[in-house]
């Protein structure tokens, strides 16, 4: 599984060059981050970017880096995700996935760590904001089973398609 | 680790996203009838029915891939 999510991402980086057609997307974030069984307030908020190409109708390359605001830190991850709602929607989605997730401060986000993760994205006025989409995630890392919730936006970048 | 062990272990982030969900709807009453709908959509997502279609999808696009035909998509979750 690994493997595969590696090649895929590593077909990701090059898909632009030699698709048919765009399927590459970047956007600007910010997020609320829960720690695992906190959900009263965001102990932390975060501001990154993600980048993503996909591949097939159900299959896509992901990845992120964010930083956090209140207490520090970089994280970064990448993976692959895979739509399990209609295919055909650009304005809603959910995904489950793997992704391969790095911290610079391993005690408060999960690092070194492949971790499955739920991902919802909607898009709330496709009119009037096409490139504004709201998003919430939940997942857990493997090796230090630390789960996370983060919900928060994005603004697509027009580039590659990305709208 | 399989593509089924990973689903397996997708059952706790889909249970604590529902439970996101469903606070953001009590503590936002405006929000309740759509945080209703994306948790009821969650549900249908992650269930066993769906999961099967889409794993049973997969292999094809795989190779698909592998060989360079590439049929992106447009989805927003890509980018949580």
């Amino acid at each position: 599984m690994k493997r595969i999510v590696l090649s895929l991402f590593l077909l990701a980086l090059a898909a632009p060059a030699f698709a048919a057609e765009p399927v590459a997307t970047l956007a600007l974030g910010a997020n609320g981050y829960w720690s695992q069984g906190d959900l009263d307030y965001p102990p932390d908020f975060e501001l990154g970017s993600n980048g993503a190409a996909s591949l097939s109708p159900h299959i896509s390359a992901v990845g992120g880096l964010y930083f956090g605001l209140g207490e520090s830190y970089l994280r970064g991850s990448f993976g692959a995700r895979f739509t399990a709602t209609d295919v055909n929607d650009p304005n809603f989605s959910i995904g489950i996935g793997i992704q391969y997730h790095a911290s610079s401060e391993p005690d408060k986000r999960p690092d070194r760590t492949w971790a499955p993760d739920v991902s919802l994205g909607w898009r709330p006025s496709p009119v009037n904001m096409p490139r504004v989409v709201l998003i919430a995630q939940a997942g857990y890392g493997l090796k230090d089973e630390q789960g996370w919730l983060l919900a928060g936006a994005r603004y697509l970048l027009p580039i590659g398609g990305g709208r | 680790m399989t593509l089924l062990d990973i689903i397996r272990k997708l059952a706790g982030p889909a249970a604590d996203l529902t439970a996101f969900l469903s606070a953001a709807g009590a503590k936002y009453p405006d929000l309740e009838p759509r945080a209703s709908d994306l948790a009821a959509k969650l549900s249908t997502a992650v269930s066993a029915d769906s999961l099967v279609t889409l794993a049973s999808e997969l292999p094809k696009e795989i190779a698909d891939i592998l060989q360079g035909k590439l049929d992106g998509r447009r989805h927003p979750s890509d980018v949580a």
